[in-house]
């Protein structure tokens, strides 16, 4: 019997090396109206899908800044995929690992689904032979394919996201960084988007940072609160909901389903996590 | 080939094997616990009978190899989708990364805003030489005087755009890939540069400007003093700076002299262009080291063309 030949495509194994951050601390504003957005954060994130939970203003979207490298901390070390990124020539290994969706994020309106994402690549420096593989793949992955030579400015607002991920997703990357990437998603496209989550998270590091428990619960291995630019907490979510369960509170009934009851757990977890938080820290404030 | 019956094996010259009723068995999964451990030490070593057994596993087995072979074949041969359009057509250059249609390049490298930016310049500069030229006090020059003075500032209005952080609908997201930074920026300056010479070069050419070749090193200085002024105060703001220096410079003379800037002082700049300080031969060895030392300040302050600026800091929570 004869085998015919195929060409497998070579992917690097993950390393598995993650992110490590150590006193990080990140000071934004202007001399007289500074303020630290992230103040003394020490984690490591490995493989997996991390959710970073916390109210608006928790310094979120800065951590993922420093993260993707945008933003130099000013107090702290990053270690990304063991490399320090302060050093020039670590950077720029590291971001061709590098897939980073931001929060606001823009788009061009006469480029196409697929210009888009190829124009990435070339960014990303994916190397050119497979370059077009790539974008197709990072397309069909997102649910784009069938509009993948639609110009961008005639996608919907839950399109333009979904190409934004399949940009983050073009170089295969070791550690992805997803900022609120459910926002302008429907129910739907959520739940694809949760699946899609699991399946990158089996060998990459993913952290996401969001508002929505829901996402947590369904998609996260970890999860990490934040509240004033400090981490408050760090569990699995189950953790975090057996705290929500203990939570004596009177709506703790009301779930329906179980995800709903699932999601609520979780929901009363992470505001328990949060009041002690501030409760320590205004009863620290009320002692000086 | 002669099978030994007692222990399941024959021999030939080279040495034992398994006999064809143990494979059976064994294919069969009927063989006993001693007999398949024997067996499996056997296969290990054993080329010959691993054919032998992928031989008795053939009336079950093969029908459904067969077929999940022939599905997987037919799979593959139609799953993954011909990629059509831009991206199959354009050919991979080597060392530059994935392929993309030189015309998306073009756009991404010289983008529309920065080439009307510097259209709208150079318009600018040729109406205001249109305006002073013929009935000057001096009765009518050869114009184009005022173009001349202008042109090394005509690029920055371009300029002023290149930068991946300040400017781009996507910066965020290119500032966190490895091409990001000076690099990206420098090579849109360069596409500015490239458009925007040739076009003062050639509309000066066209309405009778002094020879172009005294501009082009200032031109060079402003430029590369805004990019290097841009790491510290956004290449937006720096570019406005040293373009608005430059008008004094040029303007700022016959500003001073006369206590107004109307049309007959810009009449008399014209008419005496060729005879600026700023483009004299005195001036030209101060643009060249303008020049080298800007130049070096952004080669040793490139990274902050890498990070967010500031006002992006200042907007997010």
């Amino acid at each position: 019997m004869t085998i015919p030949d195929f060409d497998v495509p070579d992917l690097d194994p993950a390393t598995g090396e993650g992110i490590e951050m150590s006193g990080l601390a990140v000071v934004v504003g202007r001399r007289r109206r500074t303020r630290r957005a992230v103040d003394g954060l020490t984690l490591q994130l490995g493989v997996g899908v991390h959710g970073l939970l916390g109210p608006n203003g928790a310094g979120k979207t800065t951590l993922m800044r420093v993260l993707s490298t945008v933003v130099t901390p000013t107090e702290g070390q990053v270690r990304m995929l063991g490399r320090d990124v302060t050093d020039a020539y670590a950077r720029r290994e590291v971001r061709r690992r590098l897939g980073y969706l931001p929060q606001t994020f823009g788009y061009y309106p006469r480029f196409t689904v697929r210009e888009f994402v190829t124009y990435f690549a070339w960014l990303k420096e994916v190397p050119g032979a497979g370059s077009a593989d790539a974008v197709q793949h990072a397309i069909a992955r997102v649910g784009l394919a069938d509009r993948a030579d639609d110009r961008m400015k005639t996608l919907s607002g839950g399109m333009l996201r979904r190409a934004g991920l399949a940009q983050a997703l073009v170089n295969n990357p070791e550690i992805l960084l997803l900022d609120e990437p459910t926002a302008g998603l429907d129910p739907e496209q959520r739940l694809d988007f949760r699946a899609l989550l699991r399946e990158v998270g089996v060998d990459t590091t993913v952290v996401v940072s969001t508002h929505l428990v829901e996402d947590v619960a369904s998609a996260c291995t970890r999860v990490a609160v934040m509240d004033t630019g400090r981490l408050v907490h760090t569990s699995t979510p189950a953790e975090l909901e057996d705290l929500g369960r203990q939570q004596p509170t009177e709506d703790a009934q009301t779930g329906e389903g179980r995800s709903q009851e699932r999601a609520s757990a979780l929901e009363l977890g992470y505001t328990a996590v949060l009041r002690r938080h501030r409760a320590t820290t205004s009863a620290s404030g009320a002692r000086r | 080939m002669n099978p030994s019956e007692d222990l399941g094996r024959f021999q030939t010259g080279t040495g034992w094997h398994a006999a064809p009723a143990l494979l059976a068995a064994y294919a069969g999964g009927r063989a006993g616990p001693v007999d398949s451990w024997s067996l499996e030490m056997h296969l290990v070593s054993c080329a010959l009978c691993r054919a032998e057994l992928a031989l008795a596993m053939r009336p079950v087995e093969q029908a459904t190899l067969d077929a999940v072979r022939a599905r997987i074949l037919a799979d593959t041969s139609t799953s993954p989708q011909p990629v059509t359009g831009r991206a199959r057509r354009t050919p991979a250059v080597p060392g530059l990364g994935a392929p993309l249609a030189w015309t998306a390049r073009a756009r991404l490298v010289l983008q529309p805003a920065a080439l009307a930016a510097v259209l709208v310049a150079v318009l600018l500069a040729v109406g205001l030489d249109l305006l002073t030229r013929g009935s000057g006090p001096a009765g009518g020059t050869g114009g184009g005087g005022l173009l001349w003075l202008l042109a090394p500032a005509l690029p920055l209005g371009g300029v002023a755009l290149c930068s991946v952080r300040d400017g781009d609908a996507c910066g965020e997201a290119i500032l966190a890939t490895p091409s990001a930074g000076l690099r990206l920026t420098l090579w849109r300056t360069l596409a500015v540069l490239a458009v925007s010479v040739p076009a003062a070069i050639a509309v000066g050419a066209a309405i009778g400007a002094p020879q172009p070749g005294l501009w082009l090193l200032p031109c060079l200085a402003l430029t590369s003093t805004a990019l290097a002024l841009g790491t510290i105060i956004g290449l937006e703001r720096a570019a406005a700076v040293s373009g608005g220096a430059w008008c004094a410079l040029v303007l700022g003379p016959a500003l001073l002299d006369s206590g107004a800037l109307g049309l007959t002082e810009l009449q008399g700049l014209a008419a005496a262009a060729t005879d600026a300080p700023a483009l004299g031969p005195v001036a030209q060895g101060l643009w060249a080291a303008a020049a080298v030392t800007a130049a070096l300040v952004l080669v040793h302050r490139r990274v902050s063309y890498e990070h967010l600026s500031p006002a992006h800091l200042r907007s997010a929570a």
